[in-house]
């Protein structure tokens, strides 16, 4: 009797899980969810894992893991002068990268909100770049930069100066680069930037122009407060996109010249796909990613207290 | 501060709105100009604030031309329908921000900040964000930083609209507190009639690019120009109905004259079509059916407690009265409006222009 009781609780309580299970099977949710979270975990979850397992391990050429290595990779790179190299040019090209789109971006849409005739040309003109391949946009410029029928060159020669092929040397291909990078991510800052200006009600620079206060005054005192949230937003954004620039690079520079413009995200791909040293690219990529989520995470913690929030 | 304006037009690309409007304001004036939305009122206001420039025509304060004037250099302040403080700046902050560009000393400053919070009672609330306000306080704050400056002329653009109906007869009785308390120029501009009622000194009735009435709250009430100010002035809208006039002095409502229905004419009246206008409390029923009556059908009735507005139809015209007191009466039935007797309660506008007919230049005859 005492077992026979045991055996059917069992059997309810299976039952009952069962049922669970197929509860969850019938909520609507799961299958909403189901293609992002398979598409997520096929591309961004395993690739993670899978990056993350490999920076641990010597590779062999076709990119296997094969020989597990504890930290070595990570110490190779930190006592590998290129790399450290490659840190910091990435620094000093990300922050002039972002400070850059970020002021001229504000200057455009400052002046897209002027009251102009034909204004809608000009804003489809400034944000333009969004509609505009990385790829197309770099060999639009390389030929812009070539030096011998460039139209930069041929401007330069236009007024008398001397012909530079701002290309070979290192100084000048991190300019050619960052000047690429900024028009591009000029559109969607611009963008975002204009609606934040348009946002700002025209009665507060009202009362400012009756109560005396200078344009200056106002875009300082009323301007900026009023789109930190969307400043600080944009800021973090194209910090990580700098950190994450690569077409450009590729197609203009490929690295070069010296190294030069041989940034984090760039030399990964090198690393892995040229030199297929993938050991080295894994922990390459793992250490651009805590970089990442560090800087994104102090400018949480330090800026965001300056932005007001409406 | 008295301020004249001369002829002043404005127009925009495709649109004109205002045309030759010509008015003087006097010091110390509570002035408010009226009128539905796209009147044109609220481009008059920020004309006389400079915000928004003339195509023609010239303003003049204190007889000083300030047509081309930039705001600041006008010497005046201004309150937005929409508060427009600065959300992350406090109470205090708002307020110093329209006066911390004058050339006063830091404690002069505070000294006014402390005066205009006081005089809108908001003292216990100067560190106060404006988001942790009711919008009645907002406007307040708002009130604050436009008396602050001390200007002699401060003007408002609809500044109660944005608030409950409770709150707003509250505001409008502390504006015309402040503004007796200071005596400064004030142009108020809205689109509700009680607050105009209400509130002004004069109005200024605007409609359709054009002044169609300035005067007295009771002038513009009891002897409106046209039915333009007729219909606007007032809760519920005057009735105005055509009428048709015989030799025999009497009417009958409609564009034909109509012997059956006809109604003697209390006074001497031309014969001819005028329109006729009547306020809903002079077209009140008569208890038993008289000479003197218009019979109407009830068609609807609305008790307001006071009040009772009874909505009828008299030979298809729509007629609205309004009745002192609780009355009972049940849609459908038949009653006898009587007609004012004395000749102030009938309002006679030109069949045409709609423009009033004066006493003793009523030619309305043809």
């Amino acid at each position: 009797m005492e077992a026979d009781k045991t055996l059917k609780r069992t059997v309810a309580a299976s039952q009952q899980t069962v049922r669970a299970h197929l509860r969850i099977v019938r909520q609507p949710a799961v299958w909403f969810l189901l293609p992002s979270v398979l598409i997520l975990c096929v591309f961004v979850f395993y690739p993670m894992g899978k990056t993350i397992y490999n920076s641990f391990f010597a590779a062999n050429v076709r990119g296997e893991a094969v020989k597990f290595v504890g930290w070595a990779n990570y110490r190779t790179l930190f006592k590998d002068p290129l790399f450290l190299k490659s840190l910091s040019e990435t620094f000093v090209f990300v922050l002039v990268f972002a400070v850059l789109t970020l002021l001229i971006g504000i200057v455009l849409a400052r002046l897209a909100t002027l009251k102009l005739r034909r204004m809608k040309v000009f804003r489809t003109a400034f944000a333009g770049t969004m509609g505009t391949s990385a790829a197309a946009a770099a060999i639009l410029w390389l030929f812009l930069f070539n030096p011998s029928v460039g139209m930069v060159h041929l401007m330069l020669k236009a007024i008398g100066l001397p012909n530079v092929n701002l290309l070979v040397t290192p100084l000048g291909a991190q300019i050619v680069v960052i000047l690429t990078s900024v028009w591009m991510a000029l559109g969607f800052a611009f963008l975002i930037l204009l609606s934040a200006f348009q946002n700002v009600a025209p009665e507060y620079y009202e009362v400012a122009a009756i109560a005396g206060w200078s344009d200056w005054q106002q875009t300082l005192k009323i301007t900026v407060p009023m789109i930190s949230p969307t400043l600080f937003f944009l800021f973090v954004i194209e910090v990580i996109d700098g950190f994450k620039m690569f077409a450009q690079i590729d197609l203009i520079t490929g690295g070069g010249p010296d190294n030069a413009t041989n940034f984090l995200a760039y030399k990964i791909y090198l690393d892995a796909f040229v030199f297929h040293h993938v050991g080295i690219a894994s922990a390459e990529s793992v250490i651009l990613t805590v970089l990442i989520i560090f800087v994104t995470w102090i400018q949480f913690h330090y800026t965001e207290r300056k932005v007001y929030y409406a | 501060m008295s301020i004249r304006l001369t002829n002043v037009s404005k127009g925009f690309e495709h649109t004109q709105v205002l045309s030759d409007i010509s008015v003087t304001i006097a010091p110390g004036e509570f002035f408010v100009m009226v009128g539905p939305s796209g009147s044109g009122k609220s481009t008059l206001l920020r004309i006389i604030a400079g915000l928004t420039s003339v195509t023609a025509g010239q303003i003049y304060f204190d007889e000083r031309e300030v047509t081309a004037l930039p705001p600041k250099e006008r010497n005046l302040s201004m309150v937005f329908q929409n508060y427009a403080l600065l959300p992350f700046m406090n109470v205090a902050q708002n307020v110093r921000f329209g006066l911390d560009n004058q050339q006063l000393s830091a404690n002069e400053k505070n000294k006014r900040v402390d005066w205009a919070l006081d005089l809108v009672h908001l003292s216990g609330l100067r560190d106060r964000k404006p988001k942790a306000l009711s919008g009645g306080q907002q406007q307040r704050v708002s009130l604050a930083r436009a008396l602050a400056a001390k200007t002699p002329l401060v003007l408002m653009d609809e500044p109660l609209s944005n608030l409950d109906a409770q709150l707003r007869a509250e505001m409008r009785a502390e504006i015309i507190r402040l503004h007796r308390e200071i005596g400064m120029t004030l142009i108020y501009v809205t689109h509700d009639q009680v607050e105009a009622m209400t509130m002004g000194d004069r109005i200024l009735v605007l409609d359709a690019e054009q002044i169609q009435q300035l005067g007295t709250p009771l002038e513009l009430y009891n002897h409106p120009a046209n039915e333009f100010v007729a219909k606007f002035i007032g809760t519920p809208e005057m009735n105005i109905v055509p009428i048709t006039v015989n030799e025999h002095n009497q009417f009958s409502l409609g564009t034909e004259f109509a012997a059956q229905q006809a109604v003697p004419v209390p006074f001497a009246l031309p014969a001819g079509h005028y329109h006729l206008g009547i306020r809903p409390e002079q077209l009140v029923p008569l208890a038993a059916a008289g000479t003197a009556a218009l019979p109407a059908t009830v068609a609807d009735v609305q008790q307001l407690g006071n009040d009772t507005l009874i909505f009828s139809d008299c030979n298809g015209q729509q007629l609205v009265s309004r009745i002192p007191q609780q009355f009972e009466v049940a849609v459908g039935s038949r009653l006898q409006l009587a007609v004012p007797p004395q000749k102030g309660a009938w309002h006679l506008f030109d069949a045409q222009t709609g423009a009033a007919i004066k006493e003793g230049v009523a030619d309305g005859g043809r």
